[in-house]
């Protein structure tokens, strides 16, 4: 059976533009250049990258809290990249998002029910009763429980832990199909990390939400997701299954990357990470592959043009001109 | 002799709701030319450790105990004797350390500034010597005259680490060093600091809440909990198979693994308990798969299980079913149906 597709991204870019040059000429912040991709129905797709590399921005322009340059998304085959008003009032009943800080993203002065319950105002659903029925629920749902001895907490009473469960409970209240993770638990400790993903991977299971995950650690995607797209400098430099892109790279960014990443087993050695300095400035992009300044197979090829995303296996894409074969 | 030897330190720290007992009585020791990782959550009192080492405590706080460095108890020194310590035979490197170089300034001279804070020489050979620290960074005596805004993130934690370096110290404090850091970035970082340490016979002490950086670096452990240390001991027995104590265990398998990403992660329920407030038993126990009634009522005691391995735990003896037990999910997270 052929999963479908619920959100398909055509094209997309983000230029900020970008003052203080001084000779009058205008520079800009390429954040999203040109993107393309799909995600499916009911799966967990990962956005990976290091800071600075447009993962947040596609994040935000998913969710239309972002207005993009050019291009167009589609969420279950309708354009929404222009929706404004009561259409976009609509849209946002079914696409939600969850911040990385869940001490700064929620309103100090809400009670947990008052939080849980504002998005079910704002669109008008049900009567009172129908409402607070519902917020109960869904604290039970993330695991707030007994759902009534957190009803009249403030966030500042809850532990980091529950705060972010508060704010995946804001988040699928009104059930959205889809929903956009950014970096969810790099703030919490480890020992609490573990249960946000599985709720995350419960909504999935339970209630069929299509979920966005962007983080920049490549282990927790690694557990997390089924398929992973590698951003950087605004590009999509890889994708792929999840599995498939960790222990096979094709792009040498990935491969430096994964191989920076430390493991808890201390028998476990890594090899040498092959990507020499620091992220060019993004103002200033290098011309053609923009990962040709750190990349050690870099040729001229690599300067005059820039390479596409193309397929290397029926499920895996890369863009890069010469991938690496294992 | 060991070079830092800590014994049943104490630190209180006042607050609006009473003493909180951040550092609740812990002893450690660090080698020469050793690393030692403390790992633990946000609150466990891993920075405090970092702290009264250099005994840059609030002043209202109350440490008890012994810090002998070298042979000096560091918690008798006044703050006159301790203005020589710190920054010369100690150097401490905080995570958000990149944030505190002078903006105004050119990098290459606030090492300069750090190397004669300590030590009598021209400017001439500060200079040069804060030319070769640049190079041994990995950064290059041409970022001399750069100043802070011209730099990565990474480059100015290495400027830091550089005028950690400058005093030529002892002892070298890494509190989360690469938390904020790209990856690529923080493995840079990191082989840095192994490589200093090897060439140099440093001593570091290096404190993250993530293990994985420990694991990849550290020689020996120390897995710190609401202010005790639970376990501490060799790196490839504690992070490997034959930890002992359950809260090392669960630590253990919150941490995803790159190598394999589909091992299942568990998380350890509840959170850690509230150090105002006085605590009966096992600190743990409330959040431990394995308590018992004696877990409630008494405290253990540190116990040597074997050559350079410690463990507080009542039950030394059944870490075996423990290590066992603790790798299925059921044992963790059971009434709760699930999360």
């Amino acid at each position: 059976m052929r999963t479908s597709t619920l959100i398909r991204v055509e094209n997309l870019t983000k230029i900020f533009p970008f003052k203080g040059s001084m000779l009058g000429k205008k520079k800009c912040i390429r954040a999203v250049d040109n993107v393309s991709f799909e995600v499916r129905k009911g799966e967990i797709y990962g956005l990976a990258g290091e800071s600075g590399c447009g993962k947040s921005t596609l994040g935000e322009l998913l969710v239309n809290l972002q207005r993009p340059t050019s291009g167009s998304i589609y969420v279950d085959g309708q354009e929404i990249t222009n929706h404004r008003g009561r259409m976009l009032k609509e849209f946002r009943r079914k696409v939600q998002i969850i911040f990385q800080d869940p001490y700064q993203s929620l309103d100090p002065r809400y009670t947990v029910l008052g939080t849980v319950m504002e998005p079910l105002n704002i669109h008008h659903i049900g009567s009172l009763k129908f409402m607070e029925e519902k917020a109960i629920e869904t604290l039970d749902k993330v695991g707030l429980r007994p759902p009534i001895r957190y009803l009249a907490k403030l966030p500042g009473e809850l532990s980091g832990g529950e705060r972010q469960r508060l704010c995946i409970a804001r988040a699928s209240v009104l059930d959205p199909g889809f929903l956009v993770a950014d970096e969810p638990v790099s703030m919490l400790d480890v020992s609490i990390r573990a249960g946000i993903l599985e709720l995350l991977k419960k909504l999935r299971e339970k209630e069929k939400v299509t979920i966005l995950f962007i983080s920049h650690d490549l282990a927790t995607i690694g557990y997390l997701t089924d398929r992973i797209a590698i951003m950087y400098l605004g590009k999509i430099v890889e994708e792929g299954p999840t599995v498939e892109v960790i222990q096979k790279p094709f792009h040498p960014y990935t491969r430096a990357l994964i191989s920076a990443v430390p493991s808890p087993n201390p028998d476990v050695k890594r090899s040498e990470v092959k990507a020499r300095g620091t992220i060019p400035d993004p103002i200033d992009l290098p011309s053609g592959c923009r990962f040709r300044t750190r990349c050690e197979y870099a040729q001229r090829k690599c300067s005059d043009m820039e390479p596409q995303l193309e397929n290397v296996s029926k499920e895996h894409r890369v863009a890069c001109f010469y991938p690496l074969s294992s | 002799m060991s070079l830092l030897i800590i014994r049943d330190l104490e630190v209180h720290y006042r607050t609006y709701t009473g003493m909180l007992r951040a550092v609740d009585g812990i002893s450690l020791d660090l080698d020469r030319g050793e690393i030692l990782g403390l790992a633990g959550e946000s609150g466990c009192g891993k920075s405090t450790v970092a702290k009264s080492i250099m005994r840059l405590l609030p002043s209202d706080s109350i440490i008890k105990g012994t810090i002998s460095f070298n042979g000096d108890n560091l918690v008798e020194k006044n703050e006159h004797e301790m203005t020589r310590i710190r920054g010369k035979d100690i150097s401490l490197i905080t995570q958000s350390a990149m944030n505190a170089l002078d903006p105004v300034q050119r990098v290459g001279n606030q090492i300069v500034e750090a190397i004669r804070t300590h030590r009598k020489c021209s400017r001439g050979e500060a200079r040069k010597e804060a030319c070769e620290l640049l190079e041994l960074v990995g950064l290059g005596k041409k970022r001399f005259k750069n100043y802070s805004h011209e730099l990565s993130g990474g480059q100015r934690q290495r400027v830091i680490i550089a005028m950690a370096l400058g005093s030529s110290p002892k002892l070298v404090i890494a509190d989360e060093p690469t938390t904020g850091l790209d990856v690529i970035m923080e493995f840079r970082i990191l082989e840095h600091l192994r490589k200093l340490q090897n060439d140099l016979k440093l001593s570091i002490l290096l404190i993250s809440h993530d293990i994985s950086v420990i694991a990849q670096l550290a020689h020996k452990i120390a897995i710190m909990y609401a202010g005790k240390i639970m376990e501490y001991g060799p790196v490839s027995e504690v992070l490997k198979q034959k930890a002992y104590h359950p809260y090392t265990l669960g630590l253990k398998n919150a941490f995803p693994a790159i190598e394999n990403p589909r091992n299942e992660l568990i998380s350890i329920p509840g959170s850690p308990c509230d150090l105002v407030r006085e605590i009966k038993g096992c600190r743990f126990h409330e959040r431990c798969p394995f308590s018992t009634e004696e877990c409630f009522i008494k405290e253990p005691e540190w116990l040597n299980i074997k050559e350079g391995h410690y463990v507080l735990c009542h039950y030394p003896d059944k870490a075996e079913i423990f290590q066992k037990l603790s790798q299925e999910r059921s044992t963790w997270i059971k009434d709760r149906e699930s999360n």
